[in-house]
């Protein structure tokens, strides 16, 4: 559509201007008769029952200063049966309990003994040489300069702090993350080169979908990840079946009176879908995930977070490859995520047995690990009002282990995907 | 003296038209008056008068847990112009929505909810409580010792005995027994919570007569309720908030009160320049009022 002037002009001036306009060729050549003409007697004053102003002509029907947006019920999206939506920002107030209930999942401290195996077994050669360049690269060494938010600190609020400028958050974080991550595929790829044939390192993938049903209730789920390792081969299972058959024994806390689906949002405007976002040529089998924290949320928050992503994704791929199964699975899928903030970094390792999530006693359970905690530096921050002879942030205590932990998954089952050694064994076979 | 100011209100209000509101409470009705009224000239007013701020409501108006902005009014009126001159100021604060209703609760079973969080409210001075049933969310006034993970129940039945009342549970008033402490009470039943809402507020049930119970407010005076009007045992929370001194005037004017102007104040004899001279007081002796007699000890 042209703009023309005559929109952003207000509707007086917009008559007036038309008006003005108005030629001979404009006006009707075919004048009525006098006898058709009834006679008014034109007075400068009103009559006495009217006061109100004349009427205008009528309006454009597409002026964009008077749109009114439709209403809810109006949309395309509107269905009669309400839904429970769940998006990247739902924030879990129980935390991981209720996430755990959600899931009908059975919950352990810690690492998975098959992963915990693997944590000296890759190796970066000056590897604190290269963690430090890392960090000191997005903190310090880059040369951006945004406004940053004003800060508070709790120990004294009204203490009113100097504006700051340097690099916002979101770009700190990416830099790092993605510094560590190809860091460590690189390391996995010293000892099997294969990697770059059957794996994929996919930044901010989207599409990812699910919807199923939960006590009378539809649940739809829109994921959000920040990056997606993905691979031709599946992950396989952490724990041995034995152990699947007894978890049906177990108990899992409740949540009485509430419901898990308490911080979903629940409206009549939704898309059901269902999707992997990843390409389905190759590539297919998700093997990590991992999620950035942009937000001052506990740890506990995120870690809830990282669940419900990884159990939404391999639900979305049982619609796929087991479309009518209600049950327990032929076999068990695994997924993996990793949750980074500035300083910390937390691991879930999920194992999904089941898809009934309604009954939260009977049946067979799925499987949680968490490591939560996991610190690689401290950031300490001015605080003018001490007197402190350091003005500006600084990074102490550097602490390795959660690189090494974050090697160990990267690094899990690069084996299978290694063809080379598939062939060896066929070769031994023979 | 409360018949009296509505009477004034009542005929000052006759000329103007005013729709029909229908309010609990004489305050409640004089703030409809004063934002029906428009007036082109303006009046001082007192400090309880004109109300500190009010709150941008969502436009659904349903109830969210969700914090919204609070626009103070500075001691401004309607048409813009300075009514009270002792507000303005003070931080920016996020308001809560607050449900002192009452919910509707399944016969002899009642509604159980829990408590998630507490945290202090920065408007109000008692404390706010998240509490939750189900998938609905809302936040209540918090009782003097509520914690994290207590069950609250609420009850709308009237067994002919008295029920064992335990703190943070709500019933009518017809089923407490004589002597508990009560605070969010309704005054008409199904209207929401009126009286004792500030912090450390409580009333007492001293007896019932009839169709009606007698309570005690903090004000010490007594009050007949119907009932089935709901009420909250306990206290309200954050008792000692009066018992804190200002440490001086910058703290109240962070805090949003302005110092007192010159304007419109009673003058007494103390004030403007002395020009009488003091009284000069004689102290004469007085003759005794009886005839004294001085006895001889025996």
């Amino acid at each position: 559509m042209r703009i023309t002037r005559q929109l952003f002009v207000s509707r007086k001036k917009r008559i007036k201007f038309l008006m003005d306009k108005l030629t001979y060729k404009d006006l009707p050549l075919n004048a009525p008769a006098l006898s058709d003409v009834e006679v008014v007697k034109l007075t400068g004053r009103p009559e006495p029952g009217q006061k109100q102003r004349k009427p205008l002509p009528p309006e454009l029907a597409d002026d964009p200063r008077f749109y009114v947006p439709p209403k809810g019920e109006e949309k395309k999206n509107y269905r009669e049966t309400p839904a429970f939506l769940y998006n990247r920002n739902c924030r879990f107030i129980e935390g991981t309990k209720q996430a755990c209930f959600l899931t009908k999942s059975v919950r352990y401290d810690g690492m998975p003994e098959s992963v915990q195996q693997l944590i000296d077994k890759f190796e970066v050669p000056d590897e604190s040489r290269l963690v430090q360049k890392a960090i000191l690269k997005s903190q310090i060494w880059d040369s951006t300069r945004e406004k940053l938010p004003k800060r508070r600190d709790p120990e004294y609020p009204r203490y009113k702090i100097d504006r700051e400028y340097g690099i916002p958050l979101e770009k700190r974080l990416n830099m790092l993350s993605f510094d560590l991550l190809r860091m460590a595929d690189t390391a996995v790829a010293s000892q099997y080169p294969e990697i770059g044939r059957s794996r994929r390192l996919i930044f901010y993938p989207n599409g990812m979908a699910t919807f199923f049903k939960y006590s009378d209730s539809l649940l739809s789920f829109y994921l959000g990840i920040d990056a997606a390792i993905t691979s031709t081969s599946p992950l396989p299972p952490f724990v041995p079946e034995e152990l699947v058959e007894s978890s049906s024994s177990e108990a899992i806390p409740s949540l009485y009176p509430i419901s898990p689906t308490i911080d979903f949002l629940k409206t009549n405007n939704y898309n059901l879908k269902n999707s992997i976002g990843f390409s389905e040529i190759s590539c297919k089998f998700p093997h990590t995930l991992i999620l950035l924290n942009n937000d001052d949320w506990s740890e506990d928050e995120r870690q809830a977070r990282a669940l419900v992503t990884a159990m939404g994704l391999a639900v979305a791929q049982v619609k796929k490859t087991y479309p009518g199964i209600k049950d327990r699975l032929p076999t068990p899928i695994s997924v993996q995520v990793i949750n980074m903030s500035e300083t910390t970094m937390n691991f879930t390792y999920f194992q999904l047995n089941t898809i009934d999530f309604d009954n939260s006693e009977a049946g067979v359970k799925n499987f949680v690990w968490f490591d939560t905690g996991n610190v690689l530096f401290e950031r300490r921050l001015p605080q003018p009002w001490k007197r402190d002879k350091i003005l500006g942030t600084s990074l102490e205590n550097l602490d390795l282990d959660p690189f090494k932990k974050l090697l160990a998954t990267v690094g899990n089952c690069a084996e299978l995907e290694d063809s080379s050694t598939q062939f060896k064994e066929k070769l031994i076979e023979l | 003296m409360a018949l009296s100011i509505f009477k004034q209100t009542f005929s000052l209000l006759r000329s103007s038209s005013l729709t029909n509101v229908f309010c609990s409470s004489e305050r409640s009705y004089r703030l409809a008056a004063y934002r029906s009224r428009r007036k082109f000239k303006t009046e001082r007013r007192p400090f309880h008068y004109v109300p500190k701020g009010h709150p941008v409501l969502p436009p659904d108006g349903k109830y969210t847990t969700e914090p919204l902005t609070y626009i103070r009014s500075g001691g401004r009126d309607l048409n813009g112009k300075v009514v009270n001159a002792k507000i303005g100021g003070g931080p920016k604060v996020n308001w809560y929505m607050r449900d002192d209703h009452y919910p509707e609760a399944e016969e002899t079973q009642g509604l159980e909810e829990k408590v998630l969080r507490i945290h202090p409210d920065p408007i109000r001075t008692a404390h706010l409580a998240l509490v939750g049933t189900g998938n609905h969310k809302r936040y209540i006034i918090a009782h003097q010792n509520m914690k994290e993970g207590d069950i609250i129940k609420t009850n709308r039945d009237i067994p002919t005995i008295s029920v064992r009342a335990m703190e943070g549970n709500s019933h009518p008033l017809g089923a407490l027994p004589m002597g508990t402490i009560v605070h969010n009470i309704e005054k008409i039943p199904g209207e929401g919570g009126r009286v004792c809402r500030a912090g450390g507020a409580s009333a007492q049930v001293l007896r019932k007569v009839g169709d009606k119970v007698i309570l005690r407010l903090p004000s010490k005076h007594e009050i007949a309720l119907s009932f089935n009007c709901m009420a909250t045992v306990g206290q309200v929370s954050n008792s000692g908030h009066d018992d804190i001194p200002w440490k001086g005037v910058g703290e109240k004017m962070s805090a949003g009160y302005r110092p007192r102007t010159g304007w419109h104040h009673r003058k007494t004899g103390y004030h403007g320049k002395k020009i009488k001279p003091k009284r000069t007081f004689i102290v004469k002796p007085t003759p005794p009022k009886y005839e004294t007699y001085k006895l001889s000890g025996d």
